[in-house]
């Protein structure tokens, strides 16, 4: 279901090869050039205003929103300023690499971009960054035992509560921030600094204003010209649109959408960075809603069309990856999140007429950003959440479900203490619960690949695949007389990997703090213009920083394996098994096929794995809690791995699971690929004796069910009575694709064929045909459940 | 204690009654017939079944299978010779790789209800619960009346599916305990019903009647085998069988598919029906309105499920 606009839209989409968009790095370079001795604050602000003052704007045929990331319609800007030198050793491969590659318009723009990337060698934020880094911590991110996050971008990641910003309009706001500064009694270092960014936060608010009414004018010029009447009307509408918003509150749900827009665009146009999450759409956009309907502004239907316009723009941006990132990332996320559903905040059922039809529309729009995310509860009106299941069915990967009962509690154990804020939480990036326009999350401390910590506990500490000693002596195998004992040389690995990992990224969000501040996306989150402090440096009601862990299944995995085959079955000594795996079971084949057949694995709903699972990440969540991160905030476990796993497997030799040297880790928090063999809901029952709620920023489980099974009124209840038993076992999100694995095979052997065949990778989705195709083996490889017929 | 003999348990099942459901396969049933798609369920003993793709000639199993029934021979094709087998499954335990499986363990009640209680949570939205099948659930019936009743101490949904071979002055305690009723009748004729499952069905079809009289929910079901009891004929004395039979409303026909047929092969069973195909969609919508024909105007149904619908 999509009108005319919209198909065409998504084919334009469709149709367009992304490219590289260098007018950004040439005005920031211009920017820099202009010499200022004024304070980072202020500096940041006017280079925002500048850009906003001078980039190219344009009008998209057929579109009723306005703003765009690029000089051209789906071009990708380059941000110098977040580092250069990666830039420079990449650029040969972003159009000939396999996935998200990125064309050039014109020859001499990859000259010219060399040649800005020249000036800025070696002084871009990643190299300033990388020169505080040890030699140390940069290796043992090479050696995929750690990655250091946000290096390249901004802290990002913000979600503001909109329904609040909208009630004041940016006049509003730059009132209430100049009374702050006409307030100010005493001059000193403190009230200096919150001077400093008092006024850059209005610079960086009026300069949005401005911007908007550029594309008044260009509207106004465009509809002069135009013959076609009903687009004529499309133009003034967006002119008269861009006078009023951001500026003044909005009064449609047209001008909320823009106004949206115009927030949500500037976030990417500041800073390099991603994870700008919306929020509880169905709640914030309602009021518009009810009133253009019964107003008769709207009907039903130019809702779903306004709503679909914005998926398409959505999905339009993108950011510029080195090849790395290109493979691991694939598929252009910019894991931007919508919620809908769930409770409010005096504890009813929340959905709504608009929860309904944003399902309806994402269902025709079928893009691949951003995220939905449907919260579950057992209040859940049935019908909305049928919908949201059947959009399911139809395989599109989406929405990923969400627990309100795990959700709740673990916001108000992190910080929030007030139960209506904590019933609000909408999902930022992949799977972290926050409250709206409160809160300061980082999501990327960094990935710690924690069976290379395992790797290290069996090794003494000695990395077998460098021979350097990373780790502290915890003892020889030889020495490992008990069960307890490895356990333990495994947590103090464990505890010394964390401290090691969060230091390092410390040094990096420290400097993110003098540096790198983000000043109009401070304006849109509580706290930051009362307390007169940017994000980083503590200026929301609530800071705190996610570390992700990677390979918990394969970590579970390998101790029980080592309990069983060692403690308990006595068949070989731990120092035996080492050997073993140390030469990738060189004329060992059936100690291979023992570890994968004969012991029991993660997934399964066995107690002594499961037990494993939540011991090792109890332990992970416990000792990221003790640490602090630059702002104060509390660090917090994510477990989740994007495609990562596919880049620090290749970094582990062969381990106790059966995994053999270099295969993937295991898929975020799911078990490792094919040793799930109960089905669903034995994921389910082992997923919820983790102890969800140990962990604090969330559990990602992927499910690929077979069409044939989840197909039909019956597939239906099947995949509606998964969900509902899945949370009441205890998890906390689940996503769900409905894809046979003969279809994924044909798609790559006929990709021309399944242009629109989207997946669920992590967190978000992606068409199929994009993937790297070690991704898309991966993907294959997931048990795809089914089930008897008897 | 009370044990059961049980040879696979499924969860997610969809098919085999309300909502999401744990399927329980019991070991050893009355009938063989020919085209069972479970034939590691016949036997009421637990049986090795062996799988040479699967095998990587570790050689472990010929190193300690006690009677030499398994090994390798030249040098690394497995051998299995069933009749010097032991049936102590030492081999199946030893083999890494589950080339080589046994078929058949022991249960004791609180064994077997841990698992089934696993699923609580899926079962109770659905209306989902357990299923015991097989082989031939009511041909245990100390063992199927002792599961039965601590699912009922539990407030799990019990349905069982039956071929209906068992003896009832047996089982009949069970079916207090049985909220629903998938119950076989494979051939009207007995003469036919003796040459393709190995028995007569007259004690099948009093079954049958003592149970409806009884009172349990049935469906009756029969599994469509072209050539074999597909006649319009059949299905309407099947459909004349059922029409007076007070807890049976339902009738559904189920499609003849080979999915089991590879299982033969791991036995050593040779399958007799390689030349039958499954039906098609329209022959088996044809035979649901022969039945219909029979059936309606007394309010009862009969139904073929294509799509993964709800049951009619």
């Amino acid at each position: 279901m999509a009108s005319e606009r919209v198909e065409f839209l998504k084919e334009r989409l469709r149709d367009t090869n992304p490219s590289i968009s260098v007018e950004r790095a040439r005005l920031v370079t211009q920017f820099y050039r202009i010499p200022s001795i004024e304070s980072p604050i202020a500096r940041k602000a006017h280079m925002l205003e500048y850009l906003l003052k001078n980039m190219t704007i344009f009008i998209n045929p057929q579109s009723i929103f306005v703003g765009d990331h690029g000089e051209r319609y789906r071009s990708v800007p380059a941000y110098p300023e977040w580092g250069s030198n990666w830039i420079l050793e990449d650029i040969d491969t972003f159009d000939t690499r396999s996935t998200d590659t990125l064309y050039w318009d014109k020859p001499e723009d990859k000259q010219e971009l060399i040649d800005i990337c020249k000036q800025w060698r070696g002084r871009g934020f990643r190299e300033v960054i990388d020169s505080h880094l040890s030699e140390e911590q940069k290796q043992a991110a090479l050696d995929g035992l750690i990655t250091i996050g946000s290096r390249i971008v901004s802290t990002a990641s913000h979600m503001p509560e909109y329904g609040v910003i909208f009630e004041k309009g940016f006049a509003k706001m730059i009132e209430e921030i100049q009374e702050k500064l006409d307030g100010i009694e005493h001059y000193d270092y403190i009230t200096q600094e919150q001077k400093d960014t008092w006024e850059g936060m209005i610079i960086t608010l009026k300069a949005a204003i401005e911007f908007a009414h550029r594309y008044v004018k260009l509207a106004r010029e465009m509809a002069e010209t135009e013959t076609d009447p009903k687009r004529k009307a499309d133009l003034l509408r967006i002119a008269e649109t861009c006078e009023r918003v951001p500026e003044l509150p909005p009064r449609t749900f047209y001008e909320a959408m823009q106004f949206f827009w115009f927030i949500h665009l500037i976030y990417q146009i500041e800073n390099a960075g991603h994870n700008h999450s919306i929020g509880r759409f169905d709640q914030f956009m309602y009021p518009y809603f009810i009133h253009d309907i019964e107003n008769g502004i709207a009907t039903e239907d130019d809702i779903v069309e306004m709503i679909q316009c914005m998926l398409i723009k959505w999905t339009e941006i993108f950011e510029l990856r080195d090849h790395i990132e290109a493979e691991a990332y694939a598929g252009f996320p910019m894991w931007t999140n919508v919620t809908i559903g769930g409770i409010d905040s005096n504890g009813h059922d929340a959905c709504n007429r608009l929860t309904y039809l944003f399902l309806e529309a994402a269902d025709g729009a079928e893009t691949t950003q951003p995220a939905i995310s449907f919260r579950f509860n057992k209040k859940i009106d049935e019908a909305i959440f049928r919908r949201a299941l059947k959009l399911t069915q139809k395989g599109l990967g989406q929405p990923a479900f969400f627990n309100d009962e795990i959700n709740i509690p673990r916001v108000l154990a992190n910080g929030c203490n007030d139960i209506r804020e904590a019933r609000d939480y909408a999902i930022e990036g992949c799977v972290e619960a926050q409250v709206p326009g409160k809160t300061d999350f980082r999501p990327v401390a960094g990935f710690i690949n924690i069976l290379k910590v395992l790797e290290l506990a069996m090794h003494d500490g000695v990395d077998p695949k460098t021979g350097r000693q990373f780790g502290p002596n915890t003892g020889t195998m030889e020495e490992m007389d008990s069960m307890e004992k490895f356990m333990k040389a495994y947590e103090i690995q464990l505890a010394y990997i964390i401290d090691y990992h969060l230091k390092a990224y410390g040094i990096c969000s420290a400097l993110h703090s003098q540096i790198c501040p983000t000043v109009f996306a401070s304006c849109m989150v509580d706290g930051c213009i009362e307390k007169g402090r940017i994000l980083q440096k503590d200026g929301a009601r609530y800071s705190s920083t996610g570390t992700f862990i990677s390979g918990v299944a394969n970590a579970a995995d390998s101790l029980a394996a080592i309990d069983q085959v060692v403690f308990q079955k006595k068949l070989m000594t731990l120092a035996e098994l080492t050997k073993i795996l140390d030469s990738n079971y060189a004329g060992r084949e059936d100690v291979h096929q023992m570890l994968l057949n004969k012991v029991v694995h993660f997934g399964n709903d066995e107690d002594l794995v499961d037990e494993y699972c939540r011991r090792v990440v109890t332990f992970c969540a416990l000792e990221n809690q003790a640490h602090k991160d630059s702002r104060f905030g509390q660090y917090e476990l994510i477990l989740l791995n994007q495609t990562y796993n596919i880049w620090q497997g290749r970094c582990v030799g062969a381990t106790p699971d059966g995994r053999m040297d270099g295969e993937p880790l295991a898929n975020n928090a799911s078990p490792s690929n094919g040793m799930d063999r109960n089905g669903p809901t034995a994921v389910g029952n082992s997923i919820g004796k983790m102890d969800t709620l140990m962990v604090p920023k969330g559990v990602l489980v992927n499910h690929k069910f077979d069409p044939a099974v989840a197909k039909g009124e019956k597939g239906l209840e099947m995949l509606e009575t998964f969900v509902r038993g899945y949370c009441e076992a205890g998890g906390q999100h689940v996503q769900i694709n409905v894809v046979d694995t003969a279809t994924l095979r044909d798609a790559q052997k006929h990709p021309e064929n399944y242009k629109h065949l989207m997946v669920r990778v992590a967190g978000y989705s992606a068409f199929f045909v994009e993937l790297d195709p070690r991704v898309q083996e991966n993907i294959i490889g997931r048990t795809e459940h089914g089930s008897c017929c008897g | 204690m009370e044990t059961g003999r049980i040879f696979n348990i499924q969860k997610c099942s969809i098919r085999d009654g309300r909502g999401m459901r744990t399927s329980v396969f019991f070991k050893g049933c009355g009938l063989h017939c020919l085209w069972c798609a479970n034939p590691e369920g016949i036997s009421f003993e637990p049986e090795i079944t062996l799988n040479p793709q699967n095998c990587i000639a570790c050689n472990a199993c010929m190193q300690h299978c006690p009677t030499g029934a398994s090994r390798l021979e030249d040098p690394n094709t497995p051998v299995f010779e069933r009749d010097k087998c032991g049936r102590c499954g030492l081999c199946a335990d030893l083999c890494p790789t589950e080339a080589r499986k046994l078929n058949g363990q022991e249960y004791t009640v609180d064994q077997l209800f841990k698992r089934i209680y696993q699923d609580r949570f899926y079962f109770q939205h659905s209306g989902g619960g357990v299923t015991f099948t097989g082989g031939e659930a009511l041909m245990q019936p100390q063992f199927l009346l002792a599961i039965c009743k601590k699912c009922r101490e539990y407030g799990i949904n019990v349905a069982i599916e039956t071929c209906g071979c068992g003896d009832y002055d047996k089982f009949a305690p069970c079916l207090d305990y049985i909220d629903f009723i998938y119950f076989d009748l494979k051939h009207m004729d007995s003469d036919q019903h003796l040459k393709w499952t190995g028995q007569r069905n007259e004690h099948i079809l009093e079954n049958l009647r003592r149970i409806s009289a009884h009172g349990n929910e049935i469906i009756v079901r029969t599994p469509v085998i072209p050539g074999i009891n597909d006649s319009e004929e059949n299905i309407q004395a099947t459909a004349k069988f059922i029409l007076p039979l007070v807890s049976v409303q339902k009738y559904e026909l189920l499609a003849y598919h080979k999915l089991g047929v590879n299982k033969y092969k791991l036995l050593g069973k040779p399958y007799l029906l390689e030349d039958v195909t499954e039906p098609t969609a329209e022959h088996m919508f044809h035979l649901v309105d022969v039945a219909n024909e029979v059936l309606a105007p007394a309010g009862k149904k009969c139904f073929y499920n294509l799509n993964n619908d709800y049951d009619e």
